[in-house]
């Protein structure tokens, strides 16, 4: 085979792929108006959950400027749970997505200038960003972390990351988008299949419909405490665990031990005070106790509305005689980890509600609830209810 | 020169002289959430940098180098297979049960499981995807004998 038998060859291969390609690109489940549909579908789910991880975030690392309110006391609950139902839900639009462009990853010219290179270059970091964003996202609801990384700062960049190259993505298909959103001119409609072996697309988006409304249904049970008997596939029910609502980290896996628990525990206040106080849980329960019925929401997406009891931390710092507008950070008996230890800024503490709790459904703690006695607060995240709590210190 | 917000021919690329205000601002603004990315990852994820990157083209390359060869060697197998009227409702059972079981691999292979810890992973969500994966190819067989009947039916009416 000569130089030129070669180039025909090739010609004739590019031609097949180009051919493919175009009947592929026809197709209902492959077109602009498909594609245009999924892609809004996608944007709205990507943005709702780069919100409220952007604030979950920011609840959990507060810069300067940021402060979080305890109202509403359910706020946390449905933003995180909405954060984490939206990826699950994102994961059929996004491989339906992919798929119906996949056609599309072919393009001529190759390169057609420095900007459509960086929008070609851009599609890389939106699609193993995306991919990886949904994947770790749902591992880590799992508690199962299979890489050399920290979750939270590899999920968090991978987010930044993937919006970046969702806005050129967003912009550079913008009258595309526009054009295939608009009424179908007569006679050029192909929403219905004429092989009947081909999805029309109303079939396709049906589908694709259908995918994320089932692993919704079936996972979100774990927050939305009415269709927990329709969590099949979740990684957690709302009323399993000690006293009937889940653990994420064990007595056992903090290393907390019965001794540490028992008739020898104090809490000690320390810091800006008049008076530091040193308690025992007899004087703790002789204080005057409050009662609320709180949720504890995870990051993870699980959450349980709970009845605690326990000592005002606004009335415990009256006690200790610490001035108006300080905060507080509360340490636990843990032995290591990022949550041994959590703050609360001004207007938590003012909330009657944020309480350092003995007990829970009107029993003493169980162990792996962070008995003795454990911060619970109104719309904070799980893990800043802080648990096994013996230091309360005043900045 | 071309309206703005005409389609050019497909497959070919419109000139870069010809793309819109929007196109340029939207290469200016993702670039820089990117590198806002690349940059909190370099600071946070610290020495696994390189493994978070090696992660993000991973999930990229197998997806297009794998998962999509893999998903349309499988709708051609069906094409190729499956009757006519029954090709829709096969692909699209395939598709279902395919996500429900992505979305399921975690628990399914109890990899976060604690042993002082019933409350993670408490639900036998092997026997609940059986279960709804069977409930989805049910209604396939249903719907494609249905289809395959109606299908009869008006070949002889014909």
């Amino acid at each position: 085979m000569d130089r030129t038998d070669l180039i025909d060859a090739a010609d004739a291969a590019r031609d097949q792929a180009r051919t493919a390609r175009d009947r592929a690109v026809d197709r209902p489940t492959n077109d602009d108006r498909t594609l245009a549909i999924l892609g809004v579908a996608l944007g709205v789910s990507f943005s709702v959950c780069f919100a409220t991880g952007l604030l979950s975030h920011l609840i959990q690392q507060p810069p300067g400027w940021f402060t979080w309110s305890p109202t509403p006391a359910g706020g946390y609950r449905i933003t995180q749970g909405l954060h984490v139902a939206t990826g699950i839900a994102a994961v059929p639009l996004l491989l339906a997505k992919l798929w119906a462009a996949g056609p599309r990853l072919i393009a001529e010219p190759v390169l057609a200038g420095l900007g459509h290179a960086l929008e070609r270059i851009s599609l890389l970091p939106l699609v193993g960003g995306s991919l990886f964003l949904l994947a770790s996202g749902i591992i880590n609801t799992t508690k199962w972390y299979p890489w050399p990384f920290s979750f939270i700062p590899a999920h968090f960049a991978a987010a930044w990351i993937v919006m970046g190259g969702l806005v050129v993505h967003v912009l550079a298909k913008l009258h595309i988008t526009r054009d295939a959103l608009r009424r179908v001119p007569a006679g050029t409609a192909r929403v219905v299949d004429t092989d009947g072996a081909h999805p029309s697309r109303r079939g396709f988006l049906g589908a694709v419909g259908a995918g994320a409304g089932a692993v919704t249904l079936f996972t979100v049970g774990q927050t939305v405490s009415p269709l927990k008997g329709l969590a099949l596939l979740a990684p957690r029910r709302p009323d399993v665990g000690p006293q009937g609502f889940p653990v994420n980290r064990t007595a056992g896996g903090a290393r907390v031990t019965e001794a540490d628990m028992g008739p020898s525990y104090r809490l000690e206040v320390r810091g800006a005070v008049d008076r530091e106080l040193t308690l025992t849980i007899d004087d703790l329960r002789a204080m005057q106790l409050r009662e609320a019925t709180l949720p504890i929401a995870c990051v993870e997406g699980w959450s349980a509305s709970v009845q605690w009891r326990g000592v005002s931390v606004r009335n415990l710092l009256r006690a200790a005689g610490a001035a108006d507008g300080a905060t507080v950070r509360l340490e636990s008996m843990q032995r290591s980890g990022a949550y041994r230890s959590s703050e609360l800024n001004t207007s938590q503490i003012a909330d009657p509600d944020t309480m350092l709790a003995l007990d829970v459904r009107d029993e003493p703690l169980h162990p792996d609830h962070g008995a003795p006695l454990r911060l619970i607060g109104p719309n904070r995240p799980g893990v800043q209810q802080t648990k096994w709590v013996n230091r309360v210190v005043v900045l | 020169m071309s309206r703005r917000g005409d389609a050019p021919p497909r497959g070919i690329q419109r000139g870069e002289a010809h793309q819109p205000a929007a196109f340029w601002v939207g290469l200016a603004l993702g670039w820089l959430l990117i590198g806002i990315g690349v940059w909190f990852a370099i600071e946070e994820v610290g020495d696994a940098f390189g493994a978070f990157l090696v992660a993000l083209g991973a999930f990229a390359l197998v997806h297009d180098g794998l998962v999509l060869p893999a998903a349309l060697l499988v709708s051609v197998t069906v094409e190729r297979l499956a009757p006519a009227p029954a090709r829709v409702p096969v692909r699209l059972g395939i598709a279902l049960s395919w996500v429900l079981t992505l979305i399921s691999l975690p628990a399914l292979g109890r990899f976060g499981a604690i042993a002082d810890n019933p409350s993670v992973l408490p639900v036998n969500v092997g026997r609940n995807l059986a279960i709804l994966v069977g409930l989805i190819w049910l209604g396939v067989v249903a719907v494609s004998v249905h289809r395959m009947r109606s299908t009869r039916t008006e070949n002889r009416a014909t």
